[in-house]
């Protein structure tokens, strides 16, 4: 089955705005189409997907532009009417958060909370596949820009919602909802190594070799 | 961009890509995790060598 994730940059993460307006970019990020920079959606549909009203979701649009996130051109038809808007991501998205799409599609959690599963989600180490991060209470607080009582709140939600699980008084925090997904994986990890293998191919077609 | 150096240990030929590019490049749209997880699959049974890897922040 093919799984669709949204990539969050960190660039986003570490802007000093408020979480509401990473989640509209996140929001954003849902109707984006491959990896194309421009994103065509309504202010209408963003509103329903992100459950923001359209006065709250044009303030959180423009601290984004003014921020330098995104940038905003509205289509004009021909016989002057206005249509959608079109956004163009600025930002630089070298480094970013996979989140799997229905996570971040997931309407049981709270902004803050899709923000803190990012956050968490930057600090895992990918090479040991174990999904484990080790953040202080403090450390979220400060990458969240929040209070420690709202960082308890979050960590009961992700953990009620079955994303996450921790101890109390430890660091440790296991994305255990993505431990579990490792199982599904094992069927595209053969289609992934044939495409390394055909690479090579291509290449000693190619002559084009470094011999040792 | 993460760039990567493979060494594929048969033809004794070393390649330079990228996660992206070979992300781009299967049909099922991988992630980096399972990417990486298949570079070192394939490490594990001596078919290639990473030799080098930009790796992430």
């Amino acid at each position: 089955m093919r799984r669709r994730h949204i990539r969050i940059a960190y660039d986003v993460l570490d802007k000093k705005v408020a979480n509401e307006a990473k989640y509209v970019y996140m929001a954003l990020l849902r109707f984006r189409s491959g990896n194309s920079k421009n994103i065509k959606v309504s202010i209408a549909k963003l509103s329903e997907v992100t459950g923001l009203k359209g006065r709250q979701l044009t303030k959180h649009i423009n601290t984004l532009i003014k921020y330098k996130v995104i940038s905003r051109y509205q289509n004009k038809h021909n016989d002057g009417n206005y249509g959608c808007n079109t956004y163009s991501i600025l930002c630089n998205e070298e480094y970013f958060s996979e989140i799997p799409w229905e996570i971040a599609s997931n309407k049981e959690l709270s902004k803050w909370s899709m923000i803190g599963y990012c956050i968490m989600k930057r600090f895992i180490d990918i090479d040991k596949e174990d999904f484990t991060c080790y953040l202080s209470k403090d450390q979220l607080a400060t990458y969240l820009q929040c209070s420690i009582n709202q960082v308890d709140k979050i960590k009961r939600n992700l953990k009620g919602a079955g994303l996450i699980d921790f101890d109390r008084n430890s660091n440790k925090v296991v994305l255990i909802y993505e431990l579990a997904l490792v199982g599904q994986l094992n069927s595209n990890l053969d289609h992934i190594k044939q495409v390394v293998r055909d690479k090579n191919k291509a290449i000693e077609n190619e002559s084009y070799q470094v011999i040792i | 961009m993460r760039v990567i150096k493979l060494l594929f240990k048969d033809t004794k030929s070393i390649i330079t890509t990228s996660i992206e590019e070979i992300a781009s490049s299967c049909e099922r749209n991988p992630t980096e995790f399972e990417i990486m997880r298949a570079l070192r699959e394939m490490e594990r049974d001596k078919e290639i060598m990473i030799i080098f890897f930009s790796n992430r922040i």
